[in-house]
Formats: structure tokens, C-alpha cells, sequence
């Protein structure tokens, strides 16, 4: 039998607040990371599976 | 190295591909289980799609596979500070509380190609196909719940990804476990946002 797939609980008190601060933090860093590669590679991969 | 576009096929995973190809061993007898007799029974029930890469040289196989559905992280009880800001970035608060998500219920790579940084490629696969443009709904995070050992967590923190709880005890009070029982599973997040493509504007 498979280990069920945790449900995520609703996030309160100090995990929430350490949860929006990363949130936060990302928000200043949007974009940051230059993907354009990989979402080539992804782009292929899917018209290749003619899933795109 | 086999990368991910030349060496393999990308296809959903159906009960016709399990029966034709090798059996698929990630050297997690759970997980195992999982793809081979619980995955088509999620896809029929709308629970989860699970996608396979193939390798189509003799014997065929299936060299990775993983499980995803939708899912959110939802925050409750902010501050009224915390509000403000939030109403600032984006006026519609409720979006706020209730990030969309998508969870990958299961990934496992098949043991004949770990080492080939055939996982990380797999992840970058994934958090791509969730930036594309063509998505049909907004995805601001990726969820795993991700087996509590060394080599799996290392894994996916390599990915930049992080614990969506600080330390495992706070985890633990949130399915209200005994501080004393092990953990078999670790909740951690992947953050979209910071990813660009050309044609992706996330402002």
C-alpha cells in the first residue's frame, strides 16, 4: 500500500509568517533567474510528444 | 550524459505502457507500488496525471516518472500590517491567502539512470512546463512531499527548494504527531516567481 499524499495543511502562526516572508522575498527577486534554456529544452520535449 | 530531449520519450503513463515495458524500479518499494498499480486508478479519478519519460532502446523502459495535481498553499491569520502590503503588490487579498499551486504527489527515477542528473533534469522540466505560456491556470508554486532521507531532501535543496515548515517538530504539530515519531515525509516548495523566460512577464 502507498504512503498517502500529505494533505498541506493551512498555514498559521509562525510557519505562515515565515511562509509570506519568502513569499515576499521573492516577489523583489521575480524574474531573477534567466530559464530560458531549460523552457526550450521543455518546449521540445512537449512538440516532440505533440503535446504542445 | 542522456539528456531528457534526445535520449528519451515523453508520454503520459498508461496501464498498456506498464504492461509493455520493463518494470519500473526507483529502488522505493512505495513508490514503485505507486506508479504500477495506483497511478492509472488517480488519472481515471481526476487525482492526478502521471507523466513517464521512456527509453525506447531494448529492453524499453521507463526511465523516470512523476505524479502531479493541483494544489495551493493557503495562509491564514496575517497581521493587518501584513494586509496593507499585500493589498499593495495585489489588490485582491483573497488571491493572496491561497497561492496556486501544483504538487508532485510522486517522482521517481528508475535505478539504471540515477546518477545522470536525470532527477534535476526532470525538475527543470517540470518547473518549465508551469511558466509556459500556455498554461491554462496561474501556478505560483511547485509542492513535494518529499521522503524524510538525506540523499532525497539533498536532492530536491539542490533544486532550490525549501521546507514549507522551518524544522521538522513544527511539521509534525501541524498533523498533530508526537514530537517522538519519525516523519516519513517532508513538505518543501519551489517558488516560480523567480523564474524568466523571454516571453514570460511575471510583473
Amino acid at each position: 500500500m502507498a504512503i498517502p499524499i500529505k494533505v498541506v495543511p493551512v498555514l498559521k502562526g509562525k510557519a505562515a509568517r515565515d511562509f509570506i516572508l519568502k513569499a515576499d522575498a521573492a516577489l523583489s527577486k521575480k524574474g531573477t533567474i534567466d530559464f530560458s534554456k531549460q523552457v526550450s529544452i521543455a518546449n521540445k520535449i512537449l512538440e516532440k510528444a505533440k503535446m504542445k | 550524459m542522456q539528456n531528457l530531449l534526445d535520449a528519451f520519450r515523453f508520454v503520459p503513463l498508461t496501464n498498456d505502457l506498464l504492461n509493455t515495458y520493463q518494470d519500473f524500479d526507483c529502488g522505493h518499494v512505495d513508490l514503485n507500488d505507486f506508479f504500477k498499480t495506483n497511478s492509472s486508478a488517480f488519472s481515471k479519478q481526476l487525482l492526478g496525471k502521471t507523466y513517464c519519460f521512456t527509453s525506447e532502446e531494448s529492453p524499453p523502459q521507463i526511465v523516470c516518472a512523476f505524479t502531479i495535481s493541483n494544489d495551493s498553499i493557503k495562509v491564514s491569520e496575517l497581521p493587518n500590517s501584513r494586509k496593507k502590503i499585500l493589498n499593495r503588490h495585489i489588490p485582491h487579498l483573497k488571491h493572496m491567502r491561497n497561492y496556486p499551486a501544483v504538487l508532485i504527489g510522486r517522482l521517481g527515477v528508475h535505478k539504471h539512470f540515477q546518477g545522470q542528473n536525470i532527477g534535476g533534469q526532470l525538475l527543470d522540466f517540470i518547473k518549465a512546463w508551469f511558466i509556459d505560456d500556455n498554461n491554462k491556470t496561474g501556478c505560483r508554486f511547485i509542492i513535494v512531499d518529499a521522503y524524510n532521507e538525506n540523499a532525497v531532501l539533498s536532492y530536491y535543496l539542490k533544486n532550490q527548494f525549501q521546507f514549507l515548515f522551518s524544522t521538522a517538530d513544527q511539521e509534525k504539530s501541524f498533523f498533530d504527531m508526537n514530537l517522538d515519531k519519525a516523519l516519513t515525509t517532508r513538505l518543501m516548495f519551489f517558488d516560480l516567481l523567480v523564474l524568466t523566460k523571454s516571453s514570460f512577464e511575471v510583473g
